[in-house]
Formats: C-alpha cells, structure tokens, sequence
C-alpha cells in the first residue's frame, strides 16, 4: 500500500471507529490512527551494492561471519540444514581456468524479483525502499521462492536456531524460508549492513553500501566511474548487488 | 403416569449416567479453580499505555499492528512499541508466562524473539 492509500485508509478507519464501543469492555481504539510517517521507509532511497571482485580474497570470510553473528544464521555442522545469507563463491571462467575469482554472493534486491511474485501468501514483500524481505509471521514455507530465485539466494529453515548470538534480531522458527535482509534493521538505524562494515574493517574495502538514488553517494560515483555489473542480467531482475571485475 | 412421569424416568437416567462422569472429574480437580496468578506491578510506578483492562483484552491485537508496520514500512518510532513495555516488564516469566500459563495459550513469539 503507497503512503498516500495508508494514510487515507487510516483516516477513514479512525473517523469510523473513535468511540465505538461493540460491546462492554470491547473498544475498537484510536491506537490504529497514529499517522507517522516519521521512522518508516520512504522509496525516496534505494539501496544497493557494490562489490569488488578484485579486492575480495579467496579465503577471506570476514563478511559471512559479521553475517552470522548479527543475524543469527545459524550453522549446525551439517550441510542439509546450515542457513546462509551470504556465501563465498569461487567462478571460474569456462575459457580461462587460471583466472578464476572469489565473490561473496547474497540476495539481490532485484527491482522485478521472481520470488516475490511467486509467493502464495504475500509473505516475500518489497520495502518502499527497494529491499526485498520475508515476512516470517506469514510465510508457510511451500518453498516455491526457493526455485524462483536465480541465485539461490534463500535458504529453509529445517531447524530451530538454539541462541540468539545477537538477541535484537530474531532468530527463525523452523518451516519458514530465511534470506538476506540487507540487515534492514541497521539501515533504518542509519547503519551500513554488517557484512559490509566487516569488510571494510578487515582492510579489505571490497564492498561499497549505499543509496542508488542519490546523486552523490560513494555508490553512485562508483558505478559511474567503474561501471560494474548485475549477475545474470539478461534475466532482467535489475539486481541492486553489482560486481566489479567479473 | 404420562408426561411428567416420563421426565422423572429420563432425569433419572441422565443422572445415573453422568454421575460417575462428575465424580471423576471432581476427584481429577476439574471443579477447582486454579490459583489466579499473582502479578506485582512493575517497580518505579510507571504508567501503563492504556488501562489495565484494556491491555488485558486487546494486547495481542495492539502488538500484530504494530508488528505489521516495523515488518512492513520499517516503522521503528510507532507511538506503541514491545520495547515500551520491555522498560516496565523486564521478566517474561514474571510477566508474559504466567497469564499464557494460567489461561492456558502458547504464544510463539518467544521462538524467534529474544525476552530475558
Ligand atoms: S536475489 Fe533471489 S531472493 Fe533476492 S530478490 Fe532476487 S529473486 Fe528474490
Ligand atoms: S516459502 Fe514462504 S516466502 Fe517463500 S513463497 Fe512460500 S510462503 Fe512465500
């Protein structure tokens, strides 16, 4: 729903209900009509990401880890039921064995993104600002954005996650499908994503986070100076993760 | 006999059948009312966001739209948060578990949430 449709349904909801009560000791309640837009995701901004597929080295992990710990992804020692948000990934041309390079690979945030219009339930959703989520609360875990996602970026939950290793981000029940949120959270606290702030901590700098609609972010000139590529564009998803060098 | 006398016989019956059904139950405690919780107010005499009453009926429903718009539109300053009521009810097992307990609800939003 636009922010314009929101509000007006507010509006509505709350011209219709102020003072009804149905029945003694229920009261439909005026906490419905709060209209603030403060705090809440604008489509003013677009995030996106850049990677740098020359910088990133093969055996750095730093990124999935970061990953690991602030989102609570689990690992259990088993391949089946480990989740991953964020991989590392070797490619290797078909042409050129020797040239082969090492690339962190996560959600997309793909402008036209398949999963979500696969999705039953309208539990796989796009933020006003471009970020692609799952809304656990309703996903029923039929999987079906699993096949739909190209990169294979989603992974099921097949288990309960046992400890919160960061307890201000919830951790998945099992029977629901989980995948890389651009941590959200942080962005909306003004943050940069956890993997990226690893990253760049590591000295590596091999990963640039920003807004694509802003004219004068680190992001933008990068792309305009470097002109990196989506994965897999001929799709056309628009992906918002570009890599350098590949 | 007739119509009154017929009653009599089915009163009968129906209490010749369902006596030993009450009697178990009496002797499983299903008559007896469970303790009411206790509940202590919170220290430092905060005020609640709405009454006592209120909040009793309609939490649930105040925090799934809440829910729905952090989740959805990112909305991290709405007017009512979980996080308002985390600064008055810091224990879950003080305060969430033991009403879930009595009435007898299992919430699964400890699962994923993290409440000490
Ligand atoms: S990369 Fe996959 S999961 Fe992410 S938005 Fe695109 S299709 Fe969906
Ligand atoms: S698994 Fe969940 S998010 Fe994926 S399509 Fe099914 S309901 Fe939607």
């Amino acid at each position: 729903m636009s922010e314009l449709d929101r509000r007006i349904f507010l509006k509505l909801g709350a011209a219709a209900v102020i003072g009804t009560t149905l029945a003694p000791g229920i009261t439909l309640f005026q906490a419905f009509a709060q209209d603030e837009t403060e705090g809440r995701t604008s489509s003013k901004d677009r995030w996106g990401m850049v990677i740098d597929t020359n910088k990133c080295t093969a055996d750095c992990t730093e990124c999935t880890a970061a990953c690991r710990t602030e989102n609570n992804v689990p690992l259990f020692g088993d391949p089946r039921y480990d989740g991953h948000w964020i991989r590392k990934v070797t490619v290797t041309p078909k042409t050129d064995g020797a040239h082969s390079r090492s690339l962190p690979l996560l959600c997309n945030h793909c402008e036209h993104p398949p999963c979500q219009h696969v999705c039953p339930v309208a539990a796989t959703f796009t933020r006003e600002d471009g970020i692609v989520m799952i809304d656990k609360h309703r996903c029923i875990g039929c999987r079906y954005c699993m096949i739909a996602c190209p990169y294979k970026a989603r992974t099921f939950v097949f288990k309960n996650t046992e400890k919160w290793s960061n307890p201000d981000v919830p951790k998945r029940g099992k029977g629901v499908v989980e995948k890389c949120t651009f941590c959200a959270h942080r962005i909306d606290k003004g943050q940069i994503p956890s993997c990226v702030e690893a990253c760049n901590k590591s000295g590596e700098k091999a990963m640039v986070f920003g807004n694509l609609n802003d004219p004068n972010s680190e992001i933008v000139q990068y792309i305009r100076e470097h002109a990196p590529k989506g994965l897999r564009e001929d799709l056309g998803l628009e992906p918002k993760v570009f890599y350098k060098g590949i | 006999m007739g119509g009154k006398g017929a009653i009599a016989i089915v009163v009968a019956l129906i209490g010749l059948i369902a006596a030993p059904l009450l009697y178990t139950a009496a002797g499983n405690g299903l008559f007896n009312k469970p303790p009411k919780p206790e509940l202590t107010l919170p220290a430092g005499g905060g005020k609640c966001i709405e009454p006592t009453e209120f909040m009793r009926k309609n939490h649930m429903t105040l925090l799934v739209h809440v829910r729905d718009d952090i989740v959805r539109n990112g909305a991290h300053k709405p007017k009512y948060h979980i996080e308002h009521c985390k600064t008055c009810h810091t224990k879950r097992a003080e305060f969430c578990d033991k009403c879930h307990n009595y009435v007898g609800v299992k919430p699964e939003c400890f699962d994923c949430h993290y409440l000490p």
